[in-house]
């Protein structure tokens, strides 16, 4: 394997990179390579939370500090005598950063392997090398790529297996191709002026990973787009929560908290002992006292309602809790006329 | 970027904006030393906004968030003040000035709190940019 100084001037951005492919579909092919460029130097907020040396400002003070890179890009020659970089493409922007800063330093061209490549095998170095990276792909992004793999370069799931050298697993990568699938057909028609939320992705993932989840929701007589819906809506209020939709669907008072609201207040619902366990647990005379209060609390359309219908569950359940209390009653006192 | 040094990019290019838009006989008031501005911005309930304008015919908060600064209980609270206050005025519109890749997610939230909020009235911009050797910026209307 040799190791060649390639000019910078030589070389091309990737504009199939699947960190920012997603950012690049609105804009002019003529304008993406700087374009590229910037989106590459932009923080992510895995980055802003991580605080540590993976950030691209952290890997440009590495760079700047060591005079170069310590690992060589990976490069694909093209007919027209440039080079297409497979991987590397944050450090040929940070290079080009660096020279427009007249930062100390030669960086006018960069340590490069050269490899004529096929497709698949650009496919392989991609996945190997983001899959296991420092800067790992987000989830949406990974999705994409993954979803292209399978539909657009018709891969089977065991060579997308093979090109991620055992680091991944199938059912995982299935469930990122579906859910990627699912957020593009019921989702993004969904997105206003083009602001689509790609946090919400993981919403679509744990759509799949539920057995019968999808099943759940067609049988409370929902659409994946009403999901998508819910989704965009903000009423998955912690994507986790997806999971617990199929019980949130089955209970009536779930479901309308969780239609009204969000799924904290459904499971606020789910969450509650009932009704029949709480009663069981409590004394005679707390359910005594909670009784006579209740009657006494009675308003007279309450009443007039039971009148009305005596024939009636509250108006019989009455009678019957009537008949328990006047035998228990006798008992402790035989001379009252209950 | 650290994420002050972002925030401060973030506000010094969404005043640009807002200046453009209140440019003849407008106030602008930013939350920092900036050469626009005609002093802080005053205090709405117990939150202050990074930029408040009010032009000839309309009255302008503006926020930056980074991205990892959007989606919690605080943003939200905030967002709703804002809200709640633009909706007594004429004209009063948000702009909300965030990572590119985070305008989806400044676009969701604001949706959503402005429907909670019940000021439906109320129109918002989420501005997306990217800072670099140039500065590209998106804006997508709400």
């Amino acid at each position: 394997m040799i190791v060649e100084n390639i000019p910078l001037e030589k070389i091309e951005l990737d504009e199939r990179n699947p960190r920012i492919a997603h950012t690049l579909e609105p804009i002019e092919s003529g304008a993406r390579q700087d374009f590229i460029a910037l989106s590459l130097g932009q923080s992510s907020p895995e980055d802003e939370d991580r605080h540590a040396g993976t950030t691209y400002t952290a890997l440009k003070a590495s760079i700047r500090q060591n005079l170069g890179v310590i690992s060589p890009i990976i490069v694909s020659p093209r007919d027209n005598g440039t080079y297409l970089v497979i991987e590397g493409n944050t450090r040929v922007a940070i290079y080009r950063e660096l020279a427009e800063e007249n930062s100390p330093g030669d960086w006018s061209k960069i340590p490069a392997i050269v490899q004529p490549l096929t497709e698949k095998a650009e496919h392989a170095i991609r996945l190997q090398a983001h899959l296991v990276g420092i800067r790992p792909w987000r989830p949406y992004a990974k999705a994409k790529y993954l979803h292209d793999l399978y539909v657009n370069q018709k891969l089977s799931i065991t060579e997308i297996l093979d090109f991620c050298g055992g680091i991944a697993r199938k059912r995982e990568i299935e469930q990122y191709i579906d859910a990627f699938r699912d957020m593009h057909a019921h989702y993004m028609p969904l997105v206003v002026n083009g602001a689509a939320d790609y946090t919400r992705f993981s919403s679509f993932v744990e759509l799949q990973k539920k057995p019968g989840l999808k099943q759940a929701i067609a049988r409370a007589g929902f659409t994946l787009d009403d999901f998508a819906k819910w989704v965009d809506d903000g009423k998955i209020a912690m994507q986790e929560n997806v999971r617990y939709l199929d019980r949130i669907l089955a209970n009536p008072d779930a479901k309308r908290e969780f239609l009204a609201h969000d799924t904290r207040e459904a499971m606020k619902i789910l969450e509650q002992p009932s009704s029949n366990a709480i009663m069981s647990g409590a004394s005679l005379e707390q359910l005594s006292k909670a009784l006579a209060a209740k009657v006494r609390g009675l308003n007279w359309p309450e009443v007039q309602s039971m009148i009305a219908n005596p024939e009636g569950t509250t108006s019989q359940a009455l009678l019957d809790c009537l008949d328990e209390v006047r035998n228990l009653v006798k008992q402790i006192q035989p001379d009252s006329d209950v | 970027m650290s994420e002050s040094y972002l925030h401060k990019r973030l506000v010094a290019a969404v005043v640009q904006e807002i200046s453009i838009r209140v440019s003849s006989g407008g106030l602008l008031f930013v939350d920092g030393a900036h050469d626009l501005s005609n002093g802080r911005p005053p205090t709405l309930g117990f939150v202050r906004p990074d930029v408040f304008a009010r032009g000839s015919k309309e009255v302008i908060i503006g926020e930056a968030k980074t991205a990892g600064d959007i989606d919690n209980g605080h943003t939200y609270e905030q967002l709703q003040i804002y809200f709640n206050y633009l909706a007594h005025e004429q004209r009063g519109e948000l702009w909300l000035s965030v990572p590119y890749d985070a305008a989806g997610l400044g676009h969701r939230v604001c949706r959503q709190v402005r429907r909670t909020a019940g000021c439906e009235s109320v129109s918002f911009v989420v501005i997306g940019w990217m800072f670099g050797r140039i500065a590209f910026s998106r804006s997508f209307l709400g």
